[in-house]
C-alpha cells in the first residue's frame, strides 16, 4: 500500500518527463519550412559578411552531423536515448559544446540566488505574515501590508529594473550587473567571494522583495482562517499560553497549505529567476536562455527549457512523497 | 436568583460551594444594540454535586459556560457579576492568572470533541501540553505516568497516545477530552453539550464515564444541554434557562414532579416516556429576538397560563422548599402551576373519557433507569 | 455615485484598482491626440538617445523612438494581448470545467487528468518552446493565441470546482424536477450564480496574460516589431540602456507596468471581495 502509492507517484513522473521530451520533439519539427541549420548559417554568415556557395554542401554535412537526415522516428527513439543519458545535443552556436556543459556552467550561479531568494523570502514572509494575522503580536506590522501588496503584484524583473535605477545607478552603492567584476578571473579567494556576493546582493534581494509578500499575505490568510477553528477556542479553554498556541497550534497547521502553496508556485518562481538574471546581465541559466533565444541557438534553448522541466518535476516529486511527513492526516494510501 | 441547594443529601448545611456565581450578566454589543445573552443567573454548586443547565438554542447556556472560563470574545463581555470558585474570584482575576486557573480550577468538556482536538500533533502531546503548562515541576516520567493513568481512567488504552485525533472515533475523542479535563483534578468541570454530536449508545458510554469519574474525583460537573431526557437521568439538580434569564432551578425530581414554570412542565411534557400514550405537545413559537424581548415576563408570547399581570411585570423569584426556585406569577396564585395543570387535565378528561390515561407524561427519573 | 464611494471606502482595493487604470486612461488619451502613434512609436521617428524634455516627454530611445508613443502604444497592445488570451483562456476553460463538473463520468475523468497533468509543467517553459518556434512570423495576434493555449487549464480547475459545490444545491434539483432541460438550466440556473465569481476570474485570467506576454516579450521571443511593453524592456536590456545611463528609457516602461499590475491585483481582489462578501474584515 505505501509502496503503491510511491511507486505510483513515480511513474507518474516518468510519463510526464517523457511527455515533455516528447513535446520538446515534436513542437519545433512542426513549424514547417523551417531548417534551423540553414538559418543558422544563413545567420552566421551574414554576420561575417560572406556568402558562400557551397552553403548547400554545409548544410548537408551539418545535416549527417546532427542527424536530421534519418526518418523521424528514428531520430525521435535516438532523441530520447540520448535524452536519457542526459545528452541534450550540442549547441549550434557555440558548436561543438554541449548544451549540457553550458548548463553546467550556468547552472551554480542560478542555484546559488534562486535558493537563497527562496528560502529566505519563504521564512520571512511565512514569518511575518503569521505575526500580521496574530491578535497579540505587535501592531505596528499591519503598516506592512499595503507594500507588501504592492511588492507581490509586480514580476521580479522590474522590481530588478528599479532596483539597479535607484541603488546602481543613482546610489552606486551595488554594481549594475553581471556575476563578477568585469575582467577579474574567477577564484576561490576570499577576495573574490565577496565580489561574488556584491554583485549576488541585487538579483536576489529583487527576487525576496517580490516573493515575500506573497508568501505573507498567504500565511496571514491561513491564519485568520485557522483562528475561527475549534481548537484554537480549546487550546485557550486548555489555559495554554499565547506563546504555545501561536506556535503549537495556529503556525503549526497553517504550515501544511503554506507549503503545498511553496511547491505549486516553484514554476512561476523559477521563470521569474530567468529574466532576473537576464536583466542583471548574470550568468546564470536564464541569461543563457536569453541570449540562446536572440541567437537562434534552438538546441540550447529546448535544451535548457527540457532542463528546467526536469529539474522541477524531481522537486515536485520529492516534495509530494514528504508531504505526508508532515501533515499526519494524508497517508501513503490515498492517492 | 440564587438557589442554595442544601437539603441536598450528603451535603452537610454550612458546606461553601465549590461554584458560585452570583448576579452574571453577559452583554453582546452587535451593531443592532445591545444584547443581553446572560441577565443575573446565580446558582451555587457544592462538592460532588451535579447540576444541568437546560434550555432552547439562543437561552444564554453556552454563553454561560464561556462566561465561566472568561472566554468572552468581543463584541461580547461579561458586564456584571461574580464567579467563584471556591475562594478564588475568577472574574477579578488578571488575564494571566484566569489562564492559570482553565483547567487547573475549573476544567471543560467542550462540544464538539471531532474539532477540538489539534489534528497535527499526537493524544499524547495534548494531554501533555497542559500537564506541562500547569504542573512544570512534573517530570518527564511523571507527566507520561499521569497521560497514561488519565488514559485509562477514561477507559481508553495507553496506545491511543500514540495516535492521531483523525484516528479516533468520536467516542473516543470525546473520551480524550474527558481525560483532559481531569488531568489537573479540577473542582469544577463544565461539560458543554458533550454528546450532541454522538449516537445513543456511544452517548451512554461517554456520560457514565463522566459520572463515575465525577464520582470517584468528587467533582462537581456542570452539563449543559437541551436533551431533558439525558438530564433526568444524570442530574441531581436542573436549571432551565430562557432568553437569557434563568427560569427555574431545583432538584431534579422535585423539578420533575411539580415543576412551577410553564416553561419547565412544557419541556418536560414534550418528553415521550415508555408505556405511555397521549398527545405530545411541543413549545408553540420561537425564543424571541433577544433585542427585542416581549414586555413582562419574556416568556408570556409562547405560554399556555399566561395571565394579565404577565405583559406588565417581570416575576421575580419565589423560593420553595429544597432550593426550588422559580419566577413565574403564577406561584402567586393560590394552587400554583401545579393546579392549574390539574384543572386543564381534569377538563380534558371529561371531555374525552376514552383517554383518560395519564395525559401529560411524567418522564420522571426513577422511570427510565438513569445513570447511576 | 455617492453609493459606490460608501462602498470603494469599505473595500479599498476596488478603488485602488480604479485609480490605477483612471491614470493610465488619461496618460493614454491625452498621448492618442498628441501622436501619430503608427510613427511615433516606431525607430526613426526622432533623433535617438535624448533624455525627457518638453519636446520628448519621455526622451526617445536608441533606435530613435519617442518614448511617450511607445508607452502608449504599447500600453494598447499589451492589454490587447492580456485581454484577449485571458477572455479565450476564461471562455475555454470555463466551457470545459462547465463539461466536466455538469456531465461528469469518464468525461470529467479525462479533462481533470489533463489538467492535472500540463499544469505540473511549468507553462512559461512550453510557451518559449513554442514561440521560439515561430519566432520569425511572431505576431500580436500569434502571441495572444500561443499564451491562450495555455491559459485555460486554471480556470478550468476553479470553474469546475464552483460547478460541483453548485451542482448539488437544492435550487438545481428543484429545476431538474420541474422538467427543466439540460440547457436551460445551464444558461438560467447555474450561469447567473457563476457570474460573480466569472468576473473575478477573468481579472486573474488577464493578469496572468498580460504577465506571460511581457516575459515572454522580455526574453526576446515577442513580435520584434511592435512597440509593446515587454519588447521595450527587451531593447533596454539588449542595449544595456542602463549601463549607458538612460535611465528615462528603463523606467518608463517599467513605471506603467507596475501600474498596470497594482491595478489589476487590487481589482482583482476587490471584486473578489465583491463576490465573496465576508461580514468580518479581517484588516
Amino acid at each position: 500500500m505505501r509502496t503503491g502509492y510511491v511507486v505510483q507517484r513515480i511513474l507518474l513522473f516518468f510519463a510526464i518527463m517523457w511527455l515533455a521530451a516528447t513535446i520538446n520533439f515534436v513542437l519545433p519539427r512542426l513549424a514547417t519550412g523551417r531548417d534551423p541549420i540553414r538559418e543558422q548559417l544563413i545567420a552566421q554568415s551574414m554576420r561575417g559578411g560572406f556568402m558562400s556557395q557551397s552553403m548547400e554542401v554545409m548544410v548537408q554535412e551539418y545535416r549527417v552531423k546532427f542527424g536530421l537526415d534519418e526518418p523521424l522516428p528514428k531520430q525521435y527513439v535516438n532523441y530520447l536515448w540520448n535524452t536519457i543519458r542526459f545528452d541534450l545535443g550540442k549547441s549550434l552556436t557555440n558548436y561543438p559544446k554541449a548544451v549540457m556543459n553550458l548548463i553546467g556552467e550556468a547552472l551554480p550561479w542560478t542555484l546559488g540566488i534562486v535558493s537563497f531568494a527562496i528560502v529566505t523570502s519563504f521564512t520571512l514572509g511565512t514569518i511575518l505574515g503569521a505575526l500580521i494575522a496574530w491578535p497579540r503580536a505587535p501592531g505596528f506590522l499591519k503598516y506592512t501590508v499595503p507594500f507588501l501588496l504592492t511588492f507581490s503584484a509586480v514580476p521580479f524583473y522590474i522590481l530588478g529594473l528599479i532596483l539597479i535605477y535607484f541603488f546602481a545607478f543613482q546610489l552606486k552603492w551595488f554594481p549594475i550587473g553581471g556575476g563578477y567584476p568585469i575582467g577579474t578571473v574567477p577564484s576561490f579567494t576570499f577576495g573574490f567571494v565577496t565580489k561574488l556576493v556584491y554583485h549576488a546582493m541585487l538579483p536576489s534581494l529583487s527576487m525576496i522583495l517580490a516573493s515575500t509578500g506573497g508568501w505573507a499575505l498567504g500565511m496571514r490568510g491561513m491564519m485568520v482562517t485557522i483562528q475561527g477553528e475549534d481548537y484554537m477556542n480549546y487550546a485557550e479553554a486548555k489555559g495554554l499560553p499565547d506563546s504555545r498556541i501561536f506556535f503549537g497550534y495556529a503556525v503549526r497547521n497553517a504550515m501544511l497549505p503554506q507549503t503545498t502553496g511553496l511547491a505549486l508556485s516553484l514554476g512561476q518562481l523559477i521563470a521569474g529567476a530567468g529574466l532576473v538574471e537576464v536583466v542583471f546581465g548574470y550568468p546564470g541559466i536564464g541569461s543563457l536562455l536569453g541570449q540562446s533565444i536572440t541567437q537562434f541557438d534552438y538546441t540550447t534553448i529546448y535544451g535548457i527549457v527540457f532542463f528546467l522541466i526536469v529539474t522541477l518535476g524531481i522537486v515536485l516529486l520529492v516534495l509530494d512523497l514528504l508531504y505526508p511527513l508532515i501533515d499526519p492526516r494524508i497517508n501513503y494510501e490515498q492517492a | 436568583m440564587s438557589a442554595d441547594s442544601t437539603g441536598r443529601s450528603g451535603v452537610a448545611s454550612g458546606t461553601k460551594p465549590v461554584l458560585s456565581v452570583k448576579d452574571l450578566c453577559v452583554d453582546y454589543y452587535t451593531d443592532a444594540g445591545r444584547l443581553r445573552a446572560c441577565d443575573n443567573v446565580s446558582f451555587n454548586l457544592y462538592p460532588g454535586q451535579r447540576l444541568g443547565l437546560v434550555g432552547e438554542s439562543g437561552s444564554g447556556k453556552s454563553t454561560i459556560a464561556l462566561a465561566l472560563m472568561r472566554m468572552i470574545k468581543p463584541p461580547g463581555r461579561i458586564s456584571g457579576g461574580r464567579v467563584m470558585v471556591g475562594d478564588d474570584d475568577l472574574t477579578a482575576m488578571s488575564d494571566n492568572e484566569m489562564r492559570s486557573a482553565r483547567m487547573r480550577l475549573i476544567g471543560m468538556v467542550p462540544q464538539a470533541a471531532m474539532s477540538a482536538l489539534n489534528p497535527v500533533i499526537r493524544i499524547r502531546a495534548q494531554i501533555q501540553d497542559v500537564l506541562q503548562v500547569h504542573e512544570p515541576n512534573l517530570t518527564y516520567s511523571q507527566v507520561q505516568a499521569r497521560i497514561i493513568e488519565v488514559l485509562e481512567a477514561v477507559e481508553l488504552r495507553p496506545e491511543v497516545a500514540n495516535l492521531y485525533p483523525h484516528e479516533l472515533s468520536g467516542g473516543m475523542k470525546q473520551r480524550v477530552c474527558i481525560a483532559i479535563a481531569v488531568a489537573l483534578r479540577p473542582k469544577v468541570i463544565i461539560a458543554d453539550e458533550p454528546t450532541s454530536a454522538l449516537d445513543v449508545i456511544v452517548q451512554r458510554q461517554v456520560m457514565e464515564t463522566i459520572g463515575r469519574l465525577q464520582r470517584e474525583m468528587n467533582i462537581a460537573v456542570v452539563l449543559i444541554g437541551h436533551d431533558m431526557g439525558l438530564m433526568a437521568q444524570f442530574v441531581d439538580h436542573l436549571a432551565v434557562m430562557y432568553a437569557g434569564k434563568l427560569a427555574e432551578i431545583g432538584p431534579t425530581p422535585t423539578l420533575f414532579a411539580k415543576p412551577n414554570h410553564p416553561y419547565t412542565h412544557m419541556l418536560i411534557s414534550s418528553l415521550p416516556t415508555l408505556g405511555q400514550k397521549g398527545v405530545f405537545r411541543g413549545i408553540p413559537g420561537i425564543t424571541p429576538s433577544l433585542l427585542a424581548l416581549p414586555t413582562g415576563c419574556y416568556f408570556r408570547t409562547r405560554c399556555p397560563y399566561v395571565m394579565d399581570v404577565c405583559s406588565s411585570e417581570a416575576p421575580t423569584q419565589v423560593a420553595f422548599d429544597g432550593g426550588h426556585v422559580a419566577s413565574c406569577h403564577l406561584s402567586s396564585v393560590p394552587g400554583g402551576l401545579t393546579g392549574r395543570v390539574e384543572a386543564e387535565r381534569d377538563a380534558e378528561a371529561r371531555l374525552n373519557p376514552a383517554n383518560a390515561e395519564k395525559g401529560t407524561g411524567e418522564a420522571g427519573p426513577n422511570k427510565t433507569g438513569g445513570f447511576s | 455615485m455617492k453609493g459606490f464611494l460608501n462602498y470603494v471606502r469599505r473595500n479599498p482595493n476596488l478603488g485602488i484598482g480604479f485609480l490605477m487604470f483612471a491614470i493610465l486612461f488619461v496618460f493614454c488619451t491625452i498621448g492618442y491626440f498628441r501622436y501619430d502613434l503608427a510613427k511615433a512609436a516606431y525607430p526613426l521617428a526622432a533623433p535617438a538617445n535624448k533624455p525627457p524634455s518638453w519636446q520628448y516627454p519621455l526622451g526617445t530611445d536608441s533606435q530613435g523612438r519617442e518614448l511617450y508613443a511607445v508607452i502608449v502604444a504599447g500600453t494598447f497592445l499589451t492589454l490587447r494581448i492580456g485581454v484577449t488570451a485571458g477572455l479565450i483562456g476564461l471562455a475555454t476553460g470555463t466551457v470545459l470545467g462547465f463539461i466536466a463538473a455538469y456531465f461528469r463520468g469518464w468525461v470529467d475523468v479525462v479533462i481533470k487528468s489533463l489538467v492535472d497533468i500540463l499544469l505540473t509543467i511549468p507553462g512559461l517553459m512550453v510557451l518559449i518552446i513554442i514561440a521560439s518556434a515561430t519566432k520569425q512570423a511572431m505576431s500580436i495576434t500569434l502571441l495572444a493565441l500561443i499564451i491562450a493555449s495555455l491559459a485555460w487549464m486554471g480556470p478550468t480547475r476553479s470553474i469546475r470546482a464552483q460547478v460541483l459545490s453548485l451542482r448539488e444545491r437544492p435550487f438545481l434539483q428543484a429545476a431538474r424536477l420541474s422538467g427543466m432541460n439540460s440547457i436551460e438550466i445551464i444558461f438560467l440556473e447555474l450561469m447567473p450564480n457563476l457570474l460573480p465569481y466569472l468576473a473575478a476570474s477573468l481579472v486573474g485570467s488577464v493578469t496572468g496574460g498580460i504577465f506571460a506576454s511581457i516575459g515572454l516579450e522580455a526574453f526576446g521571443l515577442g513580435a520584434m516589431r511592435e512597440p509593446t511593453l515587454g519588447m521595450t524592456i527587451y531593447w533596454v536590456i539588449y542595449y544595456s540602456a542602463l549601463l549607458k545611463g538612460m535611465w528615462w528609457w528603463a523606467m518608463a516602461p517599467v513605471s506603467v507596468i507596475i501600474i498596470i499590475f497594482v491595478g489589476l491585483f487590487s481589482l482583482g481582489a476587490g471584486l473578489d471581495e465583491l463576490a465573496n462578501p465576508r461580514t468580518r474584515r479581517v484588516l
